[in-house]
């Protein structure tokens, strides 16, 4: 079966189009797009677009307990590890996201509700606040604070399922 | 989603029996013996309860089962919620009978009585099994739905904006049939339909039909086709389960095995479409497509070797509809999504495994598997996409694994030592998605030692069958690199190494006490040329001690101990800076008790983080056979 794959390669993948220019980055096009792409980024498992969407500074606050950027990437990796065949799923409860506040023209604060399941089992129910910034042309994830609870984030963090 | 089981209609064709779709409904799978059990836990302030109760017996001159099971889960609030199904099943000659009870409440002990809610859903069905002509055999099934519920303040509406009703009833009506015959090509033909009737509030309806052949096409029974043919949809409305959707599927495959000298060639095929509404809005439809193959080839080459082949290959169709809003505009722009949205997703994996097995020097086997696949998803109703749709991608993956059994030194399922190797390239196709595209190359080795280390090389002391103190131990590294096709300023490198030591006393089946302590690294970082450069080390540290102390024939008390200690340090261009430590602990004891008739285990312990949380935690399982 090997020799299937002598001649042309079917596992190789097709070359990438060059990058348009609007596109070196991967933020959000408007401030409540941020939660909808960070939810679809989950969903088919694309870290590095996760990644894109935090600030460089992005920290999730839940009552005293603070993940820095690092933490919430790697708790974000060990949710998406290649080795969960079962995909997540993100969904915005209502499908509303609020408006929190929004005085600064580069910073919004939104609310929403969310949760997180794999296959049929819940991992992750919360209130969100996310204040969402904008850089350039795109809006990031800046802070991400929930009230404390058993099914929050940060609980999820600590121990992946 | 069909209620017909095919494992016990394979018995049927196998043993001339005959079966209908709704067997598995009225026989209330699972229900083999009388027993009741118990479990709790108690976690960050949150406590879980179930109990079932499983009655097996003989009643009224039929047979009787029925299974209860109730769970509650309160929050750290205080505030508990419930769930509850009972079921009841009596059998005599031709007649079954059907009781189901859902309920669940919430609120429970709740301070505001106005935000607790309740609501039940009964069903109850009988059934009339007769004969019908040409070896048909059949049922007549007739029932009813009905439920109801005290709503609280937090109760949602069944259809969005509209408020809660107080409950509804259904009559049920509908029949089934099945045939089995055929003796060169045993057979098993199905049918079921169970309507509702009603106001339309609450509805359960089904219909299915199902085929499905056995045959030889080489004629002497050597080789083996299966053939099936399904089809199912069910419409399902209930405020108890706050759903109102509907699911249909319809589904043809095959399989056929065929030995050929010492090797085994299994062909695999089936096509699948599904669709599925929710009609209160609240998910998006879906609409799939799917066609599904595989080629399995497997057997024995000599002298020890033997090999396994497998090539998959699958190609899914998903389209999306969300329910309209009735406001246009919104309608409109989520319908533009929801084409946008609609993919195609190919998968094809080879995956080709030699190994090697000898009996010399207590029992070896090596291994090697090479595992290639690429996964494509393309949407070809978004032919400009925009940065935030949903993206093109082309995922290939290649995994070499070489692995080293060993039945005396090495971990019973696990191996002694075992390397990876995995070259993923994430392509994003579209100029403006593109700069996602990633690669990565990751090496992984991992060598894990058993505790019969010792003894296999002649150093214990004690007997084989003592071991009253053995090492434990283990070492791993992994790095990985990243780098992004069209940001080359862009890598990320990751280098981790770490080991575990110990060691476990006491006799090899039961040992009474287990010390290990685990340490590893993990460095991440760029990768400036050829160079890695970290600029973050993780330093963890976890000590482990259990133990086992026997009180009397079957109570074993079992205390231990856990924690983890991680130091983070960044680089801040002059040095390495301690940035974030944490602490996790726990202390506990576990208690298990085995008798006769049933068994009991429980738990309790405290944790304790730092930052975060702290707590007790306890649990308890329980079974006892009655």
């Amino acid at each position: 079966m090997l020799l299937l794959s002598g001649c042309t390669d079917p596992f190789a993948p097709v070359s990438p189009e060059t990058p348009t220019a609007g596109s070196t980055g991967q933020g959000s096009t408007i401030a409540q797009r941020v939660p909808v792409d960070f939810g679809t980024a989950l969903d088919s498992g694309q870290s590095a677009r996760i990644q894109a969407l935090l600030t460089d500074s992005a920290q999730l606050v839940v009552g005293a307990t603070i993940l820095q950027r690092a933490q919430l990437v790697t708790c974000l990796d060990s949710l998406l590890s290649p080795s969960r065949s079962t995909p997540l799923t993100w969904t915005i409860l209502g499908g509303s996201i609020t408006t929190v506040s929004s005085n600064l023209s580069d910073s919004t604060v939104e609310s929403f509700q969310y949760r997180l399941e794999r296959g049929t089992t819940l991992l992750a129910q919360a209130t969100a606040t996310w204040t969402v910034v904008e850089s350039g042309t795109e809006w990031r994830l800046q802070s991400w604070s929930e009230t404390a609870s058993s099914t929050g984030w940060v609980q999820l963090c600590a121990s992946p399922r | 989603m069909r209620p017909f089981s095919f494992p016990i209609c394979v018995l049927g064709l196998v043993g001339g029996a005959w079966c209908l779709p709704m067997d598995t409904v009225f026989s209330l799978s699972g229900a083999d013996s009388s027993r009741v059990s118990s479990s709790g836990q108690h976690q960050t302030g949150v406590s879980t309860l179930r109990f079932q109760a499983i009655d097996v017996d003989s009643f009224a001159g039929g047979s009787w089962k029925s299974v209860d099971t109730t769970s509650f889960r309160g929050d750290e609030h205080g505030i508990w919620a419930g769930n509850g199904l009972a079921s009841g099943a009596w059998t005599r000659d031709s007649l079954d009978l059907l009781w189901r009870w859902w309920a669940h409440t919430s609120g429970l002990i709740s301070p505001d009585p106005s935000v607790a809610d309740h609501a039940w859903l009964q069903e109850a069905l009988s059934r009339w099994r007769f004969s019908l002509p040409w070896g048909f055999r059949a049922g007549a099934l007739a029932g009813a739905l009905m439920e109801r519920q005290d709503t609280g303040t937090a109760t949602l509406g069944l259809d969005p904006g509209q408020p809660p009703g107080e409950g509804d009833a259904a009559a049920l009506w509908g029949g089934e049939a099945s045939w089995t015959g055929g003796k060169t090509i045993p057979t098993t033909l199905d049918g079921l339909v169970l309507e509702d009737q009603g106001d339309g509030q609450l509805r359960l309806s089904r219909r299915s039909a199902g085929a499905t052949f056995l045959t030889s096409l080489a004629g002497d029974g050597s080789d083996s086709l299966r053939a099936f043919a399904d089809w199912d949809s069910l419409r399902l409305r209930s405020q108890t389960f706050l759903t109102d959707r509907s699911e249909g599927a319809r589904q043809i495959g095959a399989s056929w095995t065929l030995p050929v000298r010492r090797q085994t060639w299994t062909f695999d095929g089936s096509w699948v479409s599904s669709d599925r509404r929710d009609l209160t809005g609240r998910d998006q439809g879906q609409n799939l497509t799917g066609a599904y193959g595989d080629i399995d080839f497997a057997g024995l080459l000599g002298a020890g070797w033997s090999q396994h082949q497998r090539l998959s290959r699958s190609m899914e169709d998903r389209t999306w509809t969300t329910q309209s809003t009735g406001i246009p505009a919104n309608d409109s722009l989520q319908a533009a999504q929801d084409l946008r949205d609609g993919d195609r997703t190919g998968i094809l994996e080879l995956s080709d495994t030699l190994r090697w097995t000898t009996e010399r020097d207590g029992g070896w086997t090596t291994l090697a598997g090479l595992v290639q696949s690429l996964r494509q998803v393309r949407h070809p109703d978004d032919p400009d996409p925009l940065a935030t749709d949903r993206p093109d991608e082309d995922l290939s993956r290649r995994t070499l694994t070489v692995s080293v059994f060993s039945r005396d030194w090495g971990w019973g399922e696990h191996p002694l030592a075992t390397w990876n190797t995995l070259l993923q390239e994430d392509v994003f196709p579209r100029a403006t998605q593109s700069i996602q595209t990633t690669r990565r190359l990751e090496n992984r080795f991992a060598i894990d030692l058993d505790p019969s280390l010792l003894d296999a090389a002649g150093l214990a002391g004690r007997d084989s069958s003592s071991h009253w103190l053995r090492p434990l131990g283990g070492v791993w590294g992994r790095e990985q690199r990243n780098r992004w096709r069209f940001d080359t300023s862009r890598t990320e490198g990751l280098l981790e190494e770490g080991w575990s030591a110990g060691l476990e006393m006491g006799p090899k089946t039961r040992p009474w006490a287990t010390l290990r302590w685990v340490r590893w690294r993990v460095w991440t970082g760029t990768l400036p040329g050829q160079d890695f450069a970290p600029d973050q080390i993780q330093d963890s540290w976890a000590p482990e001690l259990s133990s086992a102390i026997p009180l009397v024939d079957s109570i074993v008390l079992r205390p231990w101990a856990k924690s983890q200690v991680e130091h983070i340090r960044i680089w801040n261009d002059t040095g390495w800076v301690p940035e974030v430590r944490s602490l996790n602990s726990s202390v506990g004891m576990d208690l298990s008790w085995a008798w006769s008739m049933g068994w009991l285990r429980a738990n309790a312990g405290w944790e304790w983080n730092e930052p975060g949380w702290g707590g007790w935690t306890g649990g308890f399982s329980a079974q006892m056979f009655l």
